[in-house]
């Protein structure tokens, strides 16, 4: 799977929010907002051609102090997670 | 996105002022919406309900709607009613009319475009506002009464 073009990550007042690139509107009344570890693979999985579960549980475990069978339920919560809101693609 | 992931999530008035400007300034947008908070616009404008669209400052007109900062750290979303020497008086809608704030053109952090009423998007420049405009400033001296009976009206306009 591959994260969808046409969004960029911004940080609004402490929070990662993702918004629609190239907007001359910025809407704060309706943003994704994403915790600090979602906001880490969203940027990771982004600069990527695509990827799939594995990397996104290796990119955990390279970066925080997790059991791999925690980092993967995290990880598949996020994918569908981000797969309703229209932000992935297979 | 399913209705129950939405979250509101109240940002701390300076922050976001802060925000604003950085969205006009250095992330270069041309608007920005937000969701209004407070009574002071009612009854046009409700608490939570309601949104704004405000555009980057310019040299405001008597009748538009500045969001400016009237003194330290304090922000008001307002109508200019009047200007004398490059100081400028706003007044909410909501409030009674001995209640005004005064800023200069550097306070300015937006002014209001348009409106988002009821889900409905209402332009400072269609007749819609501009009729009520007319009507309420013309209302003013009755302002407290008529204010008095919507309150009682609609009493969850307050909660």
């Amino acid at each position: 799977m591959k994260t969808k073009r046409g969004f960029e990550m911004l940080n609004v007042c402490g929070e990662h929010i993702i918004v629609p690139a190239g907007n001359e509107n910025r809407d704060y009344s309706k943003v994704i907002s994403l915790n600090p570890t979602a906001a880490f693979l969203w940027e990771k999985m982004t600069s990527e051609e695509s990827f799939t579960i594995d990397d996104m549980v290796n990119a955990l475990l390279e970066e925080y102090d997790v059991e791999e069978n925690i980092a993967r339920e995290d990880c598949l919560m996020i994918v569908e997670r981000w797969k309703e809101m229209d932000l992935i693609e297979e | 996105m399913s209705e129950e992931k939405i979250i509101t999530r109240k940002i701390e008035n300076h922050l976001f002022m802060t925000e604003i400007r950085k969205a006009f300034g250095e992330d270069g947008m041309k608007s920005v919406t937000f969701v209004v908070r407070g009574f002071s616009m009612q009854p046009f404008l409700w608490n939570g309900r309601d949104k704004v669209v405000l555009v980057p400052p310019r040299k405001p007109q008597k009748g538009d709607v500045v969001l400016a900062e009237v003194a330290k750290r304090r922000y008001a979303l307002h109508r200019v009613i009047d200007e004398k020497d490059g100081i400028y008086t706003m007044q909410g809608d909501g409030n009674p009319t001995w209640m005004t704030e005064q800023f200069k053109e550097e306070n300015i952090v937006g002014i209001a475009d348009a409106f988002i009423r009821k889900g409905k998007y209402v332009s400072l420049k269609s007749r819609k506002w501009r009729w009520y405009s007319t009507l309420w400033m013309t209302l003013r001296p009755l302002r407290r009464i008529i204010l008095g009976i919507y309150r009682r009206t609609y009493k969850n306009a307050l909660k």
